[in-house]
């Protein structure tokens, strides 16, 4: 059953086809939560999240959005307003200006193809969960959020774009910027 | 590189407590309750209230038509057919300046809201949801 049928059978009057959209995306938006947060306050944001899902489920158009994009961007939403109210916005961590790079690193960089960005050196580092997980925590949000959504979540940029509020180009860019990083920081010294 | 990242990313994904999406459930059907219990408690004190507040509005409002001569007029459509028909604006005229206004906009507004009521609590009796407004 797709997303958008379970939908229809809940606006229909089945009240439990809810549950079975609630037992699909938990373990993706707990994930994407506790990355962006912490693993502590993830379980209640994830609470908030699907209690706002349902409140607004009837606003829910599918010829916009997949339901799957539609959730994210209310998690995205949740996720900025828990970090603004608990004062941390940018997370302590250090928000990347691609102007930070040594200019003769972009150059040479802006030359490397996509799927060439990341060398198997650093594929191997990181296949290491520990070593992920704490990249990923030196990354700004807005890099987390675009890896996290692209290869955890296998979402395209047009879908990222919308949870985002971004455009297609801008969250392109964004990655290629965010996947740079992540070499910068796995890089030997 | 995009294969082997989504391998790495999907590997490494934190595990969900066994009890989160059935946490997350059970708080929306507490939340779903009690809305319902609200709406039903809402919509009957409403109900009741609206009908009880009729009982005087309706008296007023016959005291209103009495008195304004509406009855009078009226009266005067089931008299001869021919003059009605000749004199059919002017009647009408006079029925509705004789109308008290304001007693039957209270009047319908009460019973609007009766009825909505009605059929609120009737079709959460047809959902068999009132279990949930104990």
């Amino acid at each position: 059953m797709s997303d958008e049928e379970i939908i229809t059978s809940y606006k229909n009057g089945n009240l439990n086809a809810f549950k079975d959209l609630i037992d699909k995306y938990t373990p993706s938006i707990y994930n994407f939560i506790a990355r962006l947060t912490n693993k502590n306050d993830a379980p209640d944001l994830v609470q908030e999240i699907f209690i706002k899902a349902w409140k607004n489920i009837g606003r829910f158009n599918p010829n916009k959005a997949s339901f799957k994009t539609w959730i994210f961007t209310i998690a995205r939403n949740t996720v900025t307003d828990f970090l603004r109210k608990s004062g941390s916005a940018s997370g302590g961590k250090k928000s990347i200006n691609f102007s930070d790079l040594d200019t003769k690193e972009e150059s040479f960089s802006e030359n490397i193809p996509d799927e060439n960005l990341l060398p198997d050196k650093v594929l191997e580092k990181l296949e290491d969960s520990e070593i992920l997980n704490k990249t990923l925590e030196k990354l700004s949000k807005n890099y987390q959020e675009i890896l996290i959504l692209h290869y955890q979540e296998e979402m395209t940029f047009e879908e990222i774009g919308k949870i985002l509020s971004k455009p297609l180009n801008t969250v392109k860019s964004s990655h290629r910027r965010a996947i740079l990083e992540l070499r910068k920081i796995l890089a030997p010294k | 590189m995009q294969d082997k990242l989504t391998k790495i990313f999907k590997s490494a994904k934190y595990e969900t407590a066994t009890d989160l999406n059935k946490k997350v459930w059970n708080t929306i059907i507490i939340r779903n309750k009690r809305n319902i219990r609200i709406k039903f408690w809402t919509f009957a004190s409403m109900g009741l209230a609206s009908f009880i507040g009729l009982i005087p509005v309706v008296k007023i409002l016959l005291t209103d038509l009495a008195q304004s001569g509406f009855y009078e007029y009226f009266s005067l459509i089931f008299s001869d057919s021919g003059t009605i028909f000749l004199y059919w604006k002017e009647l009408i005229l006079s029925l509705a300046e004789s109308l008290p206004i304001m007693s039957v906009v209270y009047a319908f507004s009460l019973l609007f809201i009766v009825f909505l009521s009605l059929r609120y609590l009737m079709k959460q009796v047809g959902k068999n949801q009132l279990s949930f407004a104990s």
